[in-house]
Parts: C-alpha cells; structure tokens; sequence
C-alpha cells in the first residue's frame, strides 16, 4: 500500500511535468527555432520520469499513456523534425489526457477511455511511421481527402432524384380519396420505400457467401485442405461501402489461404488437423459494422518481417524484436515477405491494398496473429441515419410532420397572417375536391415561429412540437421541401422550412394570377 | 429563457446557435486555428454557461462545414469537457457532435477528443 502523502506528492510534482512538456511542445509547434531536436529529447527525458514515477506509484494508466507519449515524441524526433496537423493534435491531446489522468486520480474516473485514446494514438503512429518524410512535413493533411469520385452502383443525384419521386407517391397516398385509390398509391409508395432502402443500404452477407465458391477452388489449386466457416449477421452499410469491403474480404480470404493456410502434411507436422479453417464473421458493433478473417495457420512470420526490415532500414534495430511494430510494417505499401509476387493474392500479405481501400470509406483495418493464426478485422460505418426533429401535427390534427432540430421553434398562440399552413404549401390541401385530407379550422391552430440562424419560418400547427429522433428512410436532396422519415415507426412528413416558404410564396402568386385571370 | 450567445465576428470561423426545448444546437463552420482561438474559447465558455443557465439536457455541435481545426481549438473543448465532468451530475448535459465522414481529421481527432468523456460526448457520423 502505497502512503496517501506520497501520491498526493506524485500527483504534484507529475502535474507540474506535464505543464513542463506542453510549455515545451507548444513551444516546438509554434516558435520553430535551432535546438528543436534538444527540446524533444527534453520532452521524452520529462516523460521518461514521469513514466518511471506511474510505475513506483502503482499508476498503470498514466504509464500506459507516457509509454504511447514517448513513442509519438520519437517519431517527432525522426530527423528531419516535421509535425504534421495530425501529430500535433494527437500530441497535444495526450498530454491534456496524462494532465485529467493525474487530476482525477482521487475522483471517479468514469467517462474517460484509456483504451480508445491509445486506440486512436496507435492510428496516428502508424501513420506517421509508413508515411513518407516527404508526406509527413505536409500541414494540413487533414483536409479533405482524394477528390475520387465514390463508385456507386447508382449516383447520388439519381438515388436522390428517385427518393424526391417516391416523396410525391406518398404525398398521393396521403391525400388520395377512395379506399382502392389509397390502397394502390400506398403500395406502390412501399415498393419504392423498400427498392430505396435496398440502393441506400446494401446487404453483406449475399456478398460473401458468393466468395466461399472461389476461395475452395483457389484452395484446391494450392493443394490445401479448407472450410469457410460464415457466422453473418444481418447488417447493411452503404453501396459504396459495401464494394470495398467485398474485394477487401476476398483480398483477406484468399491471403489467408494462400499465406496463412499451410499444406496438409505441414498441418500435420504441427499436431494440427490437415484441413484449415477460414472463419468469415460480420457482426453489428454500435454504429460500425465489423468484418473479421480470420484463419488457424501459421501466423504471420515475424522473422521474415524483422529480416526485410532491418534489410531497408524500416525499423530501428533497436525495435527489431518488438513485434507490434514489426506488424505495423505490414501496413506499408508494397511491404512484403515474399521473394516472388505470387498469382493468387499479389504482393506479400498485402495489407496496404486492403487498408487504403477501407480507408476512403471511412473504415480501419486491425490485424492480431499468433502461432495458431491470424484474424484481421475491417471496422465500417454502418447504414443508419438517424436525426433529432421536432415533430407536431399539422392543423387539422391528422398528418404528422417534423423540422430538423437545428431550427429553434418558438409558439405563437395567435397566429399572424405571415403564418404558412404547411398542408397548403406542399400541395396536400389542396383546393381539389380529390383531395382526403380535410381543411382544418385554423381559427385554433397554433404557429411554430421557426429560426435557424439567419432564416426564419413560420408554420401553422395544431401541436406543440416534442424532440424525437427520425429515421431517414428516403433522404431527399437538402434544397427539396419534403422528406418522409419515420419516427418511432410511423411514417412522417419532414419539413425543410425554408423551402416550404418558398412553395408557399410561389403558391401564393399562382392563385393571385388565376384570380385576376377569371 | 432566450440563448444570449454572439456570433464570432472573426470571418474564418463562423457560429450560429439556436435553443430549442431543452437542447442548443451549434453549427461550425470555417477554419479553427490560432487566428480564431481567442474567439472560440470565449464562445465555448458562454456556450457551457448558456447550458448550465437554460439546463439543456443536450448540446449539438455540427461541424460538418468545419474544415480545420488545430491542436489548441482543440484544447478548448478538451477544457470544456473537463467543466463539464466537474458539473455534479444533475447539472451535466450531454454533447452530440455531427461529424463530416469525408475530412480524415475529424474522424481520427473526434473520435480522440471522445474518449475525455465517453459517457457524455457522441460522436455522429
């Protein structure tokens, strides 16, 4: 047990540290100056005390993190000194977490996530590491990435374009007189709903099991013995999404039976059954949707890696036997233990491919191995989008509709003549006998005095509007006037205000003309 | 109650708030960085302020119009989270941040800045 009067005395005097290294970091950043690289090794001296301190006074989270401080000062240190945007962030965001580390060391700790942060830290390290000095010194990295255009089964414009015309079948639907008549427009609105969601969001899981086919067939070629084993959930993510997944997850499958599957009699040699196994898995984990390979062979071959890297000078003698940084390399372009570029799944393990194509979607690759395999895990962004809305019945009290929580509503009980009825300016109430939705007594309604930041609305309403969470099920383009989401399961209309104004004003001038006119 | 915030003048980075219910929603654009620190921090502090005053049980940051931000904006919300943890726990409010999926640093720097206080803050893609 450590006495209470000497942690309180770590706490002290390692808070000062940390003020000392973010003084001295602030300093590097800002005020580049001669004797740059003096002030770095200063940094890591302070951090290297600092870790020495955590480990005396039982603090493993603050050596964790001073370990992955002092990791990113060394890539800092890597002549010449160059710190990108990214670095900089991440450096200065670990010190601040060190700092919080060391002042809540007496309080709760809840909220804050050691693990995530050295996450996000190790991303950047890795980066930092395979990236080009050339490409490391450029600031502003951060900015938007390639100008590539994402292949889309079917364009955005168009899928828009078909969610603006499945919008005008509901509003059909809503407004059709006549039992058949909205029977007919509600299935035809349901049709398009569900061919939208199918192009928003593409299944997974009928794009894997066509890879189990090939991936026996490329097995057989090699003379290997193999099961694909699929444990697939069902989850979707976006076309785009779900294209560089499918190749990255053919890529993974045939590397691991091409690099991680060995031959029968070596299986066997090993106590091992002659027959493999790839295990394909895809599962749901909060908003991302994770993809794993994994394979039981021989695991990736650290002494082929260590070799080829200090053969290139990639790693720091030093660091030669480290193997989470040798497992880095795997991650640099062209990186490969093989000797020949192989038919079957090109250079090496071949990671890099895999990794970039999963980055433009937004997505990360993760690789764990050991003598009994190697299991790589693709983590993307999942399909659903969801939105904060304020939802009110429209006057009338029948229909359903929601702005977008970022206008700020403010209720008018006595409506002004500026008041828009929203069922009028979408067309939905219609001057037309056809029409089912019936005109309301306006004399009670209520206005919604809506403001977003330099735009205002005003909406007639026959509710006050409650903060819910909509779904978007057929986004429509943002300058379109109507959207239909749901909000716990039940389709609504949502408003973009600004645009309804619009149709009302344009509205407005058409019934003036046909009045002159007649 | 009214939200009482001002706009940053400075023209680089640009701030609209808007209360609604129990929930101030702000919209970020532009660039964050030394040109415009002063200016975030001063609007970040009376941001938590207006929170505390009005009693949202939500704020929302949008920033997907925002292009860059730097390492010391970023201390600022670093700061901002540390007040709020500090609050007693009836008196916390929770923070949504919109993020833009296509600009690399927000999705590695977000995701960072989440884990001051996973319990408070969500980052939303």
């Amino acid at each position: 047990m450590i006495p209470a009067e000497l942690l309180e005395r770590f706490r002290v005097s390692s808070l000062e540290r940390v003020g000392r290294v973010e003084t001295a970091w602030n300093r590097l950043v800002h005020v580049r100056e001669d004797g740059d690289h003096g002030l770095v090794q200063q940094m890591l001296r302070e951090v290297h005390t600092l870790k020495g301190d955590a480990s005396v006074a039982g603090a493993r989270d603050v050596l964790q993190l001073c370990q992955k401080l002092e990791d990113l000062l060394e890539a800092v240190h890597e002549p010449p000194l160059e710190i990108s945007d990214d670095l900089d962030v991440v450096v200065t965001m670990a010190i601040q977490f060190v700092g919080m580390l060391l002042r809540v060391r007496q309080g709760a700790m809840t909220g804050l996530d050691l693990e995530g942060f050295v996450r996000q830290v190790d991303d950047v390290l890795r980066e930092t590491r395979t990236l080009p000095i050339a490409q490391r010194r450029l600031k502003r990295t951060t900015l938007r990435e390639g100008t590539e255009a994402p292949v889309d089964r079917l364009s955005e414009a168009t899928r828009q374009h078909l969610a603006t015309a499945a919008t005008t079948v509901f509003l059909e639907y809503l407004g059709a007189r006549g039992a058949t008549s909205r029977s007919r427009l509600r299935g035809v609105w349901s049709t398009l709903r569900d061919e939208l969601a199918r192009l928003h969001a593409a299944e997974l899981a009928p794009l894997f099991e066509r890879h189990v086919a090939s991936a026996l067939e490329l097995a057989h070629k090699l003379g290997k013995r193999i099961t694909i084993d699929l444990a697939l959930a069902d989850v979707r993510v976006e076309p785009r999404v779900a294209e560089a997944v499918d190749i990255a997850v053919l890529h993974l499958i045939r590397n691991a039976i091409d690099h991680g599957i060995e031959l029968p009699e070596a299986r066997r040699r090993a106590g091992k059954p002659e027959q493999g196994i790839v295990r394909v898995a895809v599962a749901q984990r909060d908003a991302a949707v994770e993809i794993s390979v994994s394979d039981d062979g021989r695991g990736v071959d650290f002494a082929a890696i260590r070799k080829l890297a200090l053969a290139n000078h990639l790693i720091d003698p030093a660091r030669a036997d480290d193997e989470a940084a040798l497992l880095e390399l795997v991650y640099a372009p062209g990186f490969s233990t093989k000797s020949n570029v192989t038919e079957t799944s090109g250079r090496g393990v071949g990671l890099d491919a895999v990794k970039s194509a999963i980055a433009r979607v937004g997505g990360q690759v993760r690789i764990a191995t050991t003598y009994r395999g190697t299991a790589i895990t693709v983590s993307v962004p999942s399909v659903v989008r969801y939105l904060h809305a304020y939802q009110f019945l429209a006057p009338g009290g029948t229909v359903s509709l929601a702005v977008s929580a970022r206008w700020s509503p403010a209720i008018e009980h006595a409506p002004g003549p500026d008041a828009i009825d929203p069922l009028q300016a979408i067309q939905l109430l219609s001057s037309s006998r056809q029409s089912s939705v019936e005109a309301p007594d306006t004399s009670r309604a209520l206005a919604l005095r809506l403001r977003w930041g330099f735009l205002e609305a005003t909406l007639r309403a026959a509710t006050e509007p409650r903060l819910v969470t909509a779904e978007r099920i057929c986004p429509t383009p943002d300058d379109h006037a109507i959207e239909v989401v749901t909000v716990d399961g039940q389709e609504t209309l949502l408003l973009r205000p600004e645009h309804v104004a619009d149709l009302a004003l344009a509205r407005g001038r058409t019934m003036a003309g046909a009045a002159r006119s007649t | 109650m009214t939200l009482q915030l001002p706009k940053p003048s400075g023209g680089l980075l640009t701030a609209y708030a808007s209360h609604a219910g129990d929930a101030i929603a702000v919209q970020l654009a532009g660039t964050a960085d030394s040109e415009t620190r002063s200016e975030l921090d001063a609007y970040i502090k009376q941001l938590h302020g207006e929170s505390v005053r009005l009693a949202v049980s939500m704020v929302e940051i949008d920033m997907r119009q925002l292009e860059f931000m730097n390492s010391s904006c970023f201390k600022i919300f670093v700061a901002w989270l540390a007040q709020l943890r500090d609050l007693e726990a009836a008196k916390q409010y929770r923070i949504l941040i919109r993020s833009n999926p296509n600009l690399l640093w927000q999705r590695r720097s977000l995701a960072a800045l989440s884990c001051f206080a996973v319990d408070l803050v969500t980052i939303e893609t």
